[in-house]
């Protein structure tokens, strides 16, 4: 059990809308071991987004235990990166990637070092002083990337980063992250619409019911890595693991 | 045709290509400048042509010549510098009396919810009495003089400062809070990175619409209890029945607020370099 880092029990999550109570998601209970890129597929409404907040930090469970191990107090336990539209219009680049490390009060050597590293790694340097108002979907999003990279932190929490984009930035994106992803180690949560997406990043897929979310499935994604998008689709678990993932989430996506 | 022709033939061609892209390109900069000139200049000659003729009623609408001959007379005589120089005092004191606090007002409900449901009733109950209808008690209060003119001018401005102020910081997408939450943000780091620049461009909205509140605003408040002013100018010119002068005055009015507008457009390209141009 030592190299479990997250692990939920029986994890439930309900709102009070008005009058009613609404339950997002319920019963949710996995274990999830260091290092593991993991994806939470479901139809729309089902509660992935409202999982990841919870275990996030940003809401609170009601019902049920979540257990994340941080194993070092000096770095930060997880760090979202959210939709497009999520850097801060009136920072640059440059000091959008840095927020993270400015709000944890780093000194600006170190600060500045960080930046320019994940500018490089993201190949953002020519766009090092622009305002998100002047990026492409793309670029904003490989900003929202390395800022959640730079800060360090133990658990990477991604919620459809790549919804918005066309396909081209879609599969350029989905490779560098898994470039960069492979040479951190971080534990990856990825919360996605799609089925190729999931099997092509992850190591294991939690596919959950439509709402009230429960989960519907957890599958092994056992493809060798690294994964190279060129032939992802030809190797063999691929199309089994589709068919199988999309045979259930239509059962869902249907009634 | 041997080859040198050939080739002068395809040299004159190339330069007759780049020649007519040049000629398209000075064409579309300076049909824009003409354009843009073309309407005030036909407007004036037309008014001119209709005034000499005498198919406009000249008591009413005098001929630009004659709004001018007055402009030139009031500038000489030293009485619009003078009307100028007072107003003006009149207007940035009173933007400035209204719009600080109602920036500090308003950035603190938006801020603070507590702060918010406390003051929202008081904001939402002043806010509708027509600033004009408070002037007398305000004369009472304040006298006939500077102090009071910039009162009333300050009141118009700050509400409209508040609650724009108020409105930019409140409607800031939820998703920023969330960014800040998940990056480590203190409370403080949050107002000064996220909340503060977040509501700039609302801010600015609403400190233009503050000005121009100011503008409508000297001359009601110029209108009794003043011996000099742009606003005063266009009351004294009614009771002369001097027409000339007060267009005079409406033209003036005219470029200072277009003036003003300028300033704070500059002003604000300066501080929020990031909004969409």
């Amino acid at each position: 059990m030592d190299d479990i880092k997250v692990e939920l029990k029986n994890l439930t999550k309900m709102f009070r809308i008005k009058k009613n109570i609404i339950t997002a998601f319920e019963d949710i209970s996995l274990k999830i071991k260091d290092g593991e890129f993991w994806c939470f597929v479901g139809p729309s409404g089902c509660g992935k987004t409202t999982l990841l907040r919870v275990l996030a930090g940003l809401e609170n469970p009601t019902d049920g235990t979540m257990y994340i191990k941080h194993m070092n107090i000096s770095k930060p336990l997880n760090s979202m990166v959210f939709q497009e539209h999520a850097i801060f219009p009136w920072m640059d680049v440059k000091n959008n990637i840095a927020y993270g490390l400015k709000m944890r009060k780093l000194k600006p050597n170190l600060i500045d070092e960080i930046v320019d590293f994940y500018i490089e790694k993201m190949g953002l340097t020519p766009f090092k002083n622009a305002y998100p108002h002047q990026l492409s979907g793309g670029m904003k999003q490989r900003v929202s990337i390395a800022r959640a990279f730079a800060n360090d932190p133990e658990i990477l929490l991604m919620d459809e980063p790549f919804a918005n984009l066309d396909e081209q930035n879609r599969v350029l994106l989905q490779q560098e992250l898994l470039k960069i992803w492979e040479e951190s180690k971080k534990t990856v949560i990825f919360v996605t619409h799609s089925i190729d997406e999931a099997i092509f990043l992850s190591d294991k897929i939690m596919l959950m019911t439509r709402h009230p979310g429960k989960i519907k499935n957890i599958y092994d994604i056992n493809i060798k890595r690294p994964r190279v998008i060129d032939n992802i689709r030809s190797e063999p678990q691929y199309v089994n693991i589709f068919q199988d993932i999309w045979s259930n989430l239509r059962e869902e996506v249907s009634n | 045709m041997n080859n040198a022709n050939i080739l002068k033939k395809s040299n004159v061609s190339i330069k007759t290509a780049s020649k007519s892209d040049k000629k398209l390109k000075d064409e579309t900069k300076s049909n824009k400048l003409l354009e843009q000139i073309i309407s005030p200049i036909t407007i004036i000659i037309i008014w001119e042509v209709l005034a000499d003729f005498n198919l406009i009623d000249t008591r009413f609408f005098p001929a630009p010549s004659t709004i001018f001959h007055s402009f030139l007379s009031l500038l000489t005589s030293g009485i619009l510098l003078n009307d100028l120089s007072i107003s003006l005092y009149r207007i940035i004191g009173g933007f400035i009396v209204g719009a600080v606090p109602g920036l500090i007002i308003g950035l603190t409900m938006g801020l603070f919810p507590l702060i918010r449901n406390i003051l929202d009733p008081l904001v939402a109950a002043t806010y509708p009495i027509p600033k004009l209808a408070l002037m007398p008690l305000i004369m009472i209060i304040f006298g006939l003089n500077d102090l009071e003119k910039i009162i009333v001018i300050a009141i118009g401005t700050f509400f409209i400062v508040l609650m724009n102020t108020a409105a930019g910081v409140i409607n800031l997408d939820k998703i920023y809070m969330d960014v800040a939450r998940n990056y480590g943000a203190s409370k403080k780091d949050y107002y000064l990175t996220v909340a503060l620049p977040g509501a700039l461009p609302m801010i600015f909205t609403g400190l233009k619409l503050g000005m121009g509140m100011a503008l409508l605003l000297i001359v009601a408040a110029e209108m009794n209890g003043a011996s000099s002013g742009i606003g005063y100018r266009i009351w004294e010119s009614y009771n002369i029945f001097d027409i000339p002068a007060m267009f005079v005055s409406f033209i003036i009015m005219s470029i200072l607020g277009y003036i003003f507008t300028i300033l704070l457009d500059l002003i604000e390209r300066v501080i929020i370099p990031w909004k969409h141009s």
